[in-house]
């Protein structure tokens, strides 16, 4: 059984002290909730990295940039042949425009659904570790350990001067 | 709000003693119930609306004969308008996509507020192809889908582009704006009580400020970033395709995408100016939004001023050099041509606010003047709305033959809806301003420094 403790710091080099302390004697389960998106805190979480880009955004860009292209030639080919200027039937120059901005709207509605997804927002009934603070100027720091190394973070974040919780 | 903090308004860095619980404290202030004076406000901008909706209303049970447009000018007040609220939108999505990605971090404290006015200047510019339809309540044409006979529309006219670019600029402004606001809406959130605060939990999808969200979050907002910014580009250029693709002489050149472009951000800019300098006096965040942030932006519309400028007498020129006849006689003629012609004043107004008053902006003593600040860039958003109706109208005006030119004057219905659609920005930037933060707190909480326990050396 795994449990999870958190508490609140006054103090953004507190708290960074803190996570490097936790990571140093082994946990993995460590998580935040920053006021900012603080690059000092974030990069040295366990997993910094995140995989909107390339799951999200890139396959909703190559749908969007398609379909902006295929689209306007099904339309002007095999529906109705819509021949303008002498030109052939399908010419890809002005299927630019269409082209880019599907590209553009797909990218960004997925990036928007990839975070929402990813997150797992919306949080309905809120977070039981979630303190008011924290959107101010608290960081919250948020341990999973096993039962048995409960007490073991508990002194370590009252140590470091948190408010556990 | 006796207590906030005396920044001084030169300093540099501009946000010297402010804490993180100051900003917070001072911008969620700016949502408190408002004054008489702020009703006063909304009521005088309702009225105007309302006028305009009056005037609509006329113009739907009279027709189209109520307003200046005939042949051969057949695109009036609406279209300009149209044009012109495009333009406005694109400085917003310019100043908080192309400058995150250059790192200018003066753009911090103004960018909710440009890129709140990038949305509202689109939802404007939206209404007026639909009024200058005449029959607007067959506005679902506009819309891609096919007919009774399956022909879908010519995805090869640029009015179709435009109805596919503006939309797209509205979906992805209004994303881009919103998703800013999420961490904002939250601190609002655990700032307020009762009502408002389960309407902002459910508008910030109840974020708490997770590490692992702000992980995705800040990668998402660099994407959103990197794809809105050659969206900025692309919007103005497809409209000066309405104009660039036809044959009317002083619309068909090549020059027209950078120069909508570079004009769109110059009275973007400007537009910016003008709403910023109420904003922070009526709200009290001089400390926040400085000085110095107001003279970034004024010193960019020189820049801007500079390039349009540079279009203008390119035009010329190069209507002189192609000798093409219909060409000169819009641009170089001394009858006809645009500075001596019929609308000999609109061209200058134009000249004179878009490329000269700008440039005043050089001197320091005027951008450090919040009074010359204003009215710079008032002139210079009067001088785009007159570029717009140099080039449709002068262009219109005298085509090709001299037996079918005319003279377009604007009528009042179209005068009361234009000033009617500036009433409708307003208000709509006026309401946003009580219900949403217009600064962004955790932006500019990246400004100063974080809370810490030790000393950190300067």
């Amino acid at each position: 059984m795994s449990e999870t403790i958190s508490a609140v710091f006054a103090h953004q080099d507190t708290a960074i002290r803190v996570i490097e302390d936790l990571r140093a004697r082994g946990h993995r389960g460590i998580d935040v909730m920053i006021p900012v998106p603080d690059h000092h805190i974030l990069d040295i979480l366990p997993k910094p990295e995140t995989k909107v880009g390339w799951i999200f955004s890139l396959w909703g860009g190559i749908f969007g940039v398609t379909l902006g292209f295929l689209f306007p030639a099904w339309a002007h080919s095999f529906v109705y042949q819509q021949i303008t200027g002498g030109k052939p039937v399908i010419t890809w120059p002005p299927f630019v425009v269409p082209g880019f901005e599907m590209l553009v709207l797909f990218t960004g509605l997925a990036t928007f659904t990839g975070v929402i997804v990813l997150c797992r927002l919306p949080q309905r009934h809120g977070d039981p570790h979630f303190d008011e603070r924290a959107t101010e100027d608290h960081y919250v720091v948020e341990v999973t350990t096993e039962e048995d190394r409960v007490d073991e973070v508990r002194a370590l974040l009252r140590e470091a001067g948190g408010e556990v919780r | 709000m006796a207590e906030t903090p005396a920044a001084p308004v030169h300093s540099d860095p501009p946000h010297g003693t402010l804490t993180y619980r100051d900003v917070n404290r001072d911008i969620v202030a700016t949502l408190a119930t408002p004054g008489k004076m702020y009703w006063a406000v909304v009521g005088l901008l309702q009225i105007l609306v309302g006028a305009a909706a009056v005037a609509f209303v006329i113009q739907m049970l009279f027709g189209m004969g109520v307003t200046g447009l005939n042949n051969p000018v057949g695109w009036g007040v609406y279209i300009i308008t149209f044009v012109f609220w495009v333009g406005i939108a694109h400085s917003g999505t310019l100043i908080s996509a192309v400058l995150f990605l250059f790192r200018a971090r003066w753009r911090m404290p103004v960018y909710r507020t440009a890129e709140a006015m990038t949305v509202f200047a689109v939802l404007t510019a939206g209404l007026f192809p639909l009024i200058h339809m005449g029959r607007t309540w067959k506005f679902y044409w506009l819309l891609p889908y096919p007919n009774q006979r399956l022909v879908w529309p010519n995805f090869k006219s640029p009015l179709m582009w435009d109805v596919l670019a503006v939309s797209t600029y509205l979906m992805i402004s209004s994303l881009f704006f919103y998703f800013g606001l999420i961490p904002d809406i939250a601190a609002a959130r655990d700032r307020s009580t009762g009502i408002r605060r389960r309407i902002y939990n459910v508008m910030c999808f109840g974020w708490t400020g997770r590490g692992t969200h702000w992980i995705h979050y800040r990668k998402a907002y660099l994407i959103f970033a990197a794809i809105a910014t050659p969206l900025v580009v692309s919007v103005h250029s497809v409209v000066s395709w309405d104009f660039a693709m036809s044959i009317i002489p002083g619309w068909h050149t090549t020059i027209f995408p950078p120069y909508f472009v570079a004009g769109a951000i110059h009275s973007g800019l400007a537009m910016v100016i003008t709403l910023l300098i109420p904003l922070r006096a009526l709200f009290r965040v001089k400390h926040i939004v400085t000085l110095r942030h107001l003279q970034a932006l004024a010193l960019f519309t020189i820049a801007t001023g500079l390039f349009v400028g540079h279009a203008y007498m390119i035009e010329f020129f190069i209507a002189a050099y192609s000798g093409n006849t219909y060409e000169y006689s819009i641009f170089n003629s001394l009858e006809t041509g645009r500075p001596f012609g019929h609308y000999s004043v609109a061209f200058w107004i134009m000249a004179i606010c878009n490329c000269v008053a700008p440039l005043l902006f050089a001197f320091r003593r005027i951008r450090s003047s919040i009074l010359w600040l204003f009215v710079l860039s008032i002139l210079i958003n009067v001088g785009m709305w007159f570029e717009r109706f140099v080039i449709i109208v002068t262009s219109l005006s005298t085509d090709f033959i001299p037996y079918n030119w005319g003279y377009y004057r604007i009528s009042l219905v179209e005068g009361i809806i234009l000033v009617g659609s500036f009433a409708w920005f307003l208000l709509q930037f006026v309401l946003f301003a009580k219900h949403l933060p217009t600064i962004s707190m955790t932006e500019v909480k990246e400004l100063i420094p974080p809370p810490t326990a030790e000393e950190v050396p300067e």
